[in-house]
């Protein structure tokens, strides 16, 4: 297997006010393709920050980041922008839709940044709503569905420009038990029938248990959760 | 084209106030279109009324020199001068009344509302006893060019005689008066001045051009002031009043029209960019999800221009159109009932400098926006 994600030392500080918090101290980590890596920890433990490390959201203080073959740390704004359009796919805790645009258009939004013409963009939308079965929710706008849809609906918006890793932020975390269990399942899916990695922050050890790994971050430091829960 | 649908949506965000915005600029370019129309409209009528165009006159009805004509000329602001000796005709009967001018060429390059031609003026220049006639006193007298027509005069020649020769060397339309009957004829100032027997080197009035009419007034009384002391005193008024002049000098329509244009467009700039500001705040989370998919900077601050620029045309289309449709009820106040096209033009101009200045700070923000910040709802 080869590793879609390395991180060597990733050391990441914030500013606050005057002072300077380490919230990641020297993380070593690699991430294989087509893991569905789950991050879990506390509140505060850096979860978070590491996710938006590894999806080219933010920036590391210091160490090495190289993720689906780039060394990101290093890219500019405008080619950080242009390397996660190409590479990566994003599900949200609070889905994070563009409320005036139907289901569709918000599948669309990736791929507006493609030369596809604009059949070839509907085709592909239609491919990723029919994935996470909403292709009757095509014309609908985020306040006409239920919880549960908009995250799919986020799900095939991350899926369509067909990204290398999907980075997926309490992707649960709004939604009930049922239905959490639904979009769970269908991440599971997309890792195992589509050979998508995933990386998941997750509070909720159920979520946890349908990656295939999973890794516990506290005060900054990763622990094998495996480990921990045997311990 | 492909980004329309996300302009579009990220302008009807706030349905009320985008409406409300859009009221605010459909009617700024109803008044730009208004106003434009009013300003034209003036100038139609300064045009009409010819208000850059003096008469000297006498003060007490006494003939003036012929010699005030160079001084007259020597005035700064006064651009042509042409003496009229004004009598009063008749042709072969007391009723076929007819109005002689006796002046020059410059008399139609004064009034120039005439279609004569210069093939004309040059026969009316060559040939001492000629005239153009109005195309009344050739309809009614059945004169056409080539006609030589003897006149009675209340004037005597050097003979004694009161019958004056012309030959048609002209026939013109005037506008304003086509329909009217004006039998009136210009003849050359210099053969009447020379065959009459007195009152010689004598005219009834100057007739002048100025360069313009808000310098009426001013030119006026130098020309008046300049043969106060004389014993033939002038008074210098405008074609129409000299009260429309001085409307002009003290109350510039133009300066009026382009300030209230200018507050009305300061306004709607500061309006449109506090909305398309406004517009951006609201919508910081979405801009941080367009940047995480991967929209660049650059593409997001051309969106918040697009937004700004389909704002303010769709309003400036609206506000124009509205005006074109509302002139012709001004038709009967201002005497133009149309938008000339460069109006649209200069507004489209207007509408577009309005949407880049205003979205100008709001597509720096969307561009500064921080993605981890903004998802974090920080």
């Amino acid at each position: 297997m080869t590793a879609i994600v390395s991180l060597g030392k990733i050391v990441k500080n914030y500013g606050r006010g005057k002072q300077s918090v380490e919230v990641l101290h020297a993380i070593d980590l690699e991430i294989q393709a087509g893991e569905f890596l789950a991050l879990m920890g506390p509140s505060g433990s850096g979860k978070t920050t590491l996710l938006n490390l590894i999806g080219g959201l933010d920036r590391p203080t210091s160490g090495e980041l190289t993720v689906c073959g780039a060394a990101i740390g290093g890219l500019s704004n405008s080619g950080l922008a242009a390397w996660r359009a190409r590479h990566v796919g994003f599900v949200f805790q609070f889905y994070n839709l563009m409320p005036m645009l139907s289901a569709e258009r918000n599948v669309e939004l990736p791929l507006l940044l493609t030369d596809l013409s604009a059949a070839h963009r509907k085709r592909n939308v239609a491919a990723a709503l029919e994935i996470v079965g909403l292709s009757d929710r095509a014309k609908h706008r985020p306040s006409e569905l239920s919880g549960g849809q908009q995250q799919r609906v986020a799900i095939a918006r991350a899926l369509v420009a067909d990204p290398d890793l999907l980075v997926c932020d309490e992707p649960t975390g709004d939604l009930d038990r049922a239905t959490a269990i639904e979009i769970l399942k269908l991440l599971q899916a997309l890792n195992t029938t589509q050979g998508k990695t995933i990386v998941m922050v997750t509070h909720d050890p159920l979520a946890a248990d349908y990656a295939s790994r999973r890794l516990y971050l506290d005060k900054g430091l990763l622990a094998d959760s495996d480990a921990r829960s045997a311990a | 084209m492909k980004y329309l649908p996300l302009i579009w949506a990220g302008l009807w965000r706030k349905r009320l106030r985008t409406v409300l915005t859009l009221l605010s600029i459909v009617v700024a370019f109803l008044l730009f279109g208004i106003l434009h129309g009013v300003d034209a409209g003036l100038a139609h009528v300064m045009q009409y009324q010819r208000l850059d165009r003096l008469y000297t006159d006498s003060r007490h009805g006494t003939p003036l020199p012929i010699s005030y004509q160079r001084q007259i000329e020597a005035i700064p602001g006064v651009t042509a001068v042409t003496p009229q000796k004004v009598l009063q005709a008749s042709w072969q009967d007391e009723k076929n009344q007819v109005l002689v001018v006796g002046s020059d060429r410059r008399w139609f390059e004064i009034l120039w509302e005439t279609d004569v031609t210069p093939g004309q003026l040059a026969a009316l220049t060559a040939t001492r006893t000629g005239a153009i006639v109005s195309i009344a006193c050739a309809q009614r007298y059945g004169w056409k060019v080539g006609d030589k027509v003897p006149l009675t005069i209340n004037l005597p020649r050097l003979d004694g005689s009161k019958s004056w020769a012309f030959d048609i060397v002209g026939i013109v339309t005037m506008d304003g008066h086509e329909d009217d009957g004006f039998t009136f004829m210009v003849a050359n100032y210099d053969y009447i001045d020379q065959a009459r027997a007195e009152h010689k080197g004598t005219v009834s009035n100057y007739l002048l051009r100025i360069d313009d009419p808000i310098h009426g007034n001013r030119i006026g009384a130098a020309i008046d002031s300049m043969f106060a002391n004389s014993p033939d005193p002038t008074i210098t008024y405008s074609q129409r009043l000299s009260g429309q002049s001085d409307l002009n000098e003290t109350f510039n329509v133009t300066f009026f029209t382009k300030s209230v244009i200018g507050a009305a467009f300061f306004t709607l700039l500061i309006l449109t960019a506090n909305t398309m500001m406004q517009s951006v705040k609201e919508r910081v989370p979405e801009f941080a999800v367009l940047k995480t998919v991967g929209f660049p900077d650059r593409l997001l601050m051309a969106i918040v221009l697009g937004e700004s620029l389909l704002l303010t045309g769709i309003g400036a289309a609206g506000g124009l159109t509205l005006a074109k449709f509302l002139m012709p009820l001004a038709r009967d106040a201002i005497g133009v009932a149309h938008i000339a096209p460069t109006v649209f033009l200069e507004g489209a101009l207007v509408a577009a400098t309005v949407a880049v200045v205003s979205a100008w700070a709001p597509s720096l923000r969307a561009r500064q926006i921080n993605i981890v910040d903004a998802l974090a709802g920080r």
